[in-house]
């Protein structure tokens, strides 16, 4: 019974077991899994080899600054001289872009399939999830950054309060390109007064209202969008030239800042620069509209697609009692008895699915290519979500007739290439639960090859399920 | 290990020597045997195969599955007068009628229980048990073949499909190589996954849609090759490789499908349909090795055979003793080898499989003796050892 549980505390709050993982879950599954929330931040070994997010983006920023001076050069001269160094430093550009990201991606990847805390893993996708960047829109500055981001943000205060992951969020330059606040001008700043051309863009504050706080019923209007854009002008990236300080850091540039006061959700907002933002952002970290989005989120995420009521206010009382103390929130979510009845359950996205068979396969360290390869098949590839409210989270989305046919193929090509190496009864052990799923277990010991057992077993319908 | 990509970027410059740097062109001695091993995964059924009409007990012990005896329309293709090749089989008669092919019946491997990996590890370890090593027979005779070998690297020895099967896994360096689209689910998997999928509520009516769907577009499924495509598309490959005087020597292929539980057919049917894709196959083999194909030796072996009575489903269980085939230009054939124990109920294992006779370890002594020249005292000791009870089996190479 008690390998039962371990097998499920693995599965819905983790990221499926490895082969040693029931036997170190043991007899106290709920101890494993809150260990995981104490002890403050770690620092993630296997993601070492990215650079901080601020070297990336001032890298790319000097280039396409450089990129853009030569088109400027070719445009002036006229004469088609410098096509070919135009072309080459495209190229060059592309490539060492391409290869950067998938580097990073494929260590980020590596750390989900190796870590020992996968509860903590989890989480951290949850919050990457909900705090989306991506690069689905064509945003190629951030492209390398991306995986630094997560770091800088929801690693980082995955043991502290909400609110500081939610400003860590908001005045990351990755999160401030992506929803356009880079060039967002206040009307009266000075900058605004000079230049008529461009001026507020309300992206990133009325992401901020709709899906990083209050949701899209939470209690805001159109003006209140307007207000917090305001608020929030002036916050930027350093570039070096126009914008002073290291190229690729967070920047407050008062220049560009819309002065006075604000009125947010009916409250006042003394002008105070780059503070006023930040208050701002508490105060709407600490309103009861967040504190309820967020719980229907996590629920929805850790135990049903239909987040059950009471569940859901169980998680926003301690959010709210606990002023948004996330290990307290987390915590909160094995208090459920949802989350311990295997009547609920929740269809693995891809990226879920792929881990946990890498996970249970345990086998010799992957080369990135295959790795995010399996991910762009079953289509989701790391930080490409379509829209800033970033995947998806239910059956509907993820079990189409057709995604259940990819998933199918994956496992069969799983299966041909690992078949030989892997024996299919052994890992039944861990990979499917005792009792029921014996349709699972009887049809992978009665297959006719490896190759075929391990096909049906990541294949077959129980595999899809956390 | 060589890639896919680097065997492709060898094709595309029109030669496979740059492939394989480590072989000259004249090598001496036995350099030019060839040897393909074919792994037909699920366990065939050796008396649909290789049909012993002529047991005085095969119209009653195998009844439904009984196949029409020689003479017949659609009926048998006579070997001996005794035993006969399934209907299917057209091009294997006929290499058989040329002296080319070798019918070895009641053979097994040392296992005697009725799991597919277990039987399959001690089918490629050529050992006595299922877990005593990770190194494969063949991979382990690799040494033993010469200075010329050695030189080779991965090149000497290839596994044509997605994976190396164990049968080649080991210490030695061994390259393969797969076709650039990746099989899909075949019949019998897609089968046995809606059956699973049939008790999920939610997952089970998307993928009959997902079916339905593919049918009405006519695709196979998920772009991959067609079910049965396979075997063919990696015997063309192989001989592709394998003619090329400065390519490998040995080849495996592995086909699966063969685990006929239900519904097998008889003259027609699922297990019609893989003998014939089997048996235009290995023909693509035969043809695209052209004039290699006098010094090459096609081992085709499957990891046990079946029950000879039908079961409930119209179909047979795992089994024992199967058949294994010797095909090739190297080959002595014509003939069909191996004791006959018999299909009466009391000569039968347990009452239900038909007693092993041969051990597949003297088959693939034979082979590595006579043809690709490893010695006696090496086979026993290096190759398979402990194994002295099972002794080389003469005359299958022609001197």
């Amino acid at each position: 019974m008690s390998s039962r549980q371990a097998h499920h505390a693995s599965n819905r709050f983790g990221l499926g077991p490895r082969p040693d993982e029931l036997q170190r879950i043991g007899a106290d599954p709920r101890g494993w899994l809150e260990s995981q929330l104490q002890g403050g931040p770690r620092t993630e070994p296997g993601l070492r080899s990215v650079a901080p997010s601020h070297e990336t983006l001032g890298e790319f920023l000097h280039s396409f600054y450089q990129l853009r001076m030569l088109k400027k050069a070719q445009k002036r001269d006229a004469d088609g001289s410098r096509q070919d160094e135009l072309a080459d430093m495209r190229r060059d550009l592309k490539k060492s872009l391409t290869k950067t990201q998938s580097q990073q991606l494929g260590a980020r990847m590596q750390v989900a399939i190796d870590t020992r805390e996968p509860f903590r893993e989890r989480l951290v996708n949850f919050w990457s999830n909900h705090f989306t960047v991506s690069i689905a829109g064509g945003k190629r500055l951030i492209a390398t950054s991306c995986t630094g981001y997560e770091t800088e943000t929801v690693r980082k205060h995955l043991d502290g309060h909400f609110a500081h992951m939610l400003i860590a969020v908001e005045q990351h330059p990755v999160m401030l390109a992506y929803l356009d606040n880079l060039q967002s001008l206040g009307p009266n700043s000075r900058a605004g007064r000079r230049r008529n051309k461009r001026g507020l863009n309300e992206n990133l504050a009325r992401e901020i209202l709709e899906l990083h706080t209050l949701g899209v019923d939470g209690g805001y209007s159109q003006d209140d969008v307007a207000s917090l854009a305001r608020i929030i002008t002036g916050w930027t990236v350093a570039n070096g030239r126009r914008i002073p300080g290291e190229p690729g850091r967070f920047a407050y540039m008062d220049a560009m800042h819309e002065p006075g006061t604000q009125r947010l959700l009916g409250k006042a907002y003394a002008e105070d620069g780059v503070h006023q933002g930040e208050r701002a952002l508490e105060d709407l970290a600490a309103h009861p509209s967040t504190s309820r989005f967020v719980a229907t989120k996590l629920v929805r995420h850790f135990v049903a697609d239909e987040p059950p009521p009471a569940a859901v206010e169980h998680v926003a009382r301690v959010f709210r009692d606990t002023d948004g103390h996330l290990p307290s929130v987390h915590a909160s979510l094995l208090d459920l008895d949802e989350s311990w009845q295997a009547q609920w359950r929740k269809l693995k996205t891809p990226n879920e699915l792929v881990v946990s068979a890498l996970r249970g396969l345990d086998l010799p360290r992957l080369p990135h290519r295959p790795l995010l390869g399996s991910l762009k098949l079953l289509n989701q590839y790391p930080f490409t979500a379509p829209a800033p409210a970033g995947w998806p989270d239910g059956a509907e989305h993820w079990g189409s007739p057709n995604a259940l046919l990819q998933r199918i193929d994956w496992s069969t090509q799983v299966g041909e290439r690992v078949g030989s190496s892997r024996e299919p009864r052994a890992l039944l052990a861990h990979m499917s639960r005792d009792g029921d799923g014996d349709g699972v277990r009887s049809s992978v010991a009665a297959a006719a090859s490896a190759s075929q057992g391990i096909a049906l077993l990541l294949g077959g319908p129980d595999f899809q399920w956390r | 290990m060589t890639t896919r990509r680097d065997f492709l970027r060898a094709t595309a410059a029109g030669s496979l020597a740059g492939a394989f740097p480590g072989l000259t062109l004249a090598a001496p001695g036995r350099a030019r045997q060839r040897l393909v091993l074919v792994i037909l995964r699920g366990g065939l059924d050796g008396l649909a195969a290789v049909a012993p009409y002529g047991d005085p007990a095969y119209q009653s012990a195998r009844g439904g599955l009984a196949l029409a005896p020689p003479g017949n329309r659609e009926g048998l293709r006579d070997l001996d007068g005794f035993f006969a090749l399934h209907p299917m089989l057209a091009a294997l008669h006929k290499y058989y009628q040329g002296g080319e092919l070798i019918a070895v019946h009641a053979v097994a491997s040392a296992y005697r229980k009725r799991s597919h990996f277990d039987a399959q590890n001690v089918l490629e370890l050529g050992l006595d048990t299922p877990h005593g090593s990770r190194q494969g027979w063949l991979n382990r005779a690799l040494p033993m073949l010469g200075t010329e070998a050695a030189g080779a690297g991965g090149n000497f020895a290839m596994a044509i499909g997605q994976s190396v099967p164990l049968v080649l896994r080991g210490p030695e360096n061994v390259g393969s190589w797969a076709p650039a689209r990746l099989p899909g689910p075949d019949h019998d998997l897609m089968n046995r996954l809606v059956a699973l999928y049939d008790e999920d509520a939610f997952l089970g009516p998307r993928l009959e849609a997902a079916l339905s769907a593919d049918r009405m577009a006519g695709g196979s499924l998920g772009g991959g090759l067609r079910p049965g495509e396979q075997f063919g598309k990696l015997a063309e490959a192989a001989a592709r490789m394998l003619s090329d005087a400065a390519g490998p020597r040995i080849a495996v292929i592995e086909a699966g499908g063969w685990d006929s539980h239900a519904n097998q057919g008889r003259e027609a049917g699922a297990l019609a349909q893989r003998l014939r894709r089997l048996d235009e196959g290995l023909d693509k083999l035969a043809t695209g090795m052209g004039s290699a194909w006098r010094h090459t030796v096609v081992l085709v072996v499957t990891e046990f055979g079946r029950t000879v009575a039908m079961n409930g489903t119209r179909g047979t269980d795992h089994g024992t003793a199967g058949m294994a085939l010797v095909l090739g230009g190297a080959v002595d054939g014509g003939r069909v080898l191996g004791d006959w124990p018999g299909l009466a109920r009391s000569q039968l294992r347990d009452g239900r499989d038909l007693t092993p006779a041969t051990d597949l370890r003297s088959l693939y002594k034979g082979i590595l003796r006579d043809h690709l020249g490893v010695s006696e005292a090496d086979l026993e000791s290096r190759v398979f050892p402990a194994s002295r009870a099972a002794a080389a089996m003469d005359g299958l190479i022609k001197s």
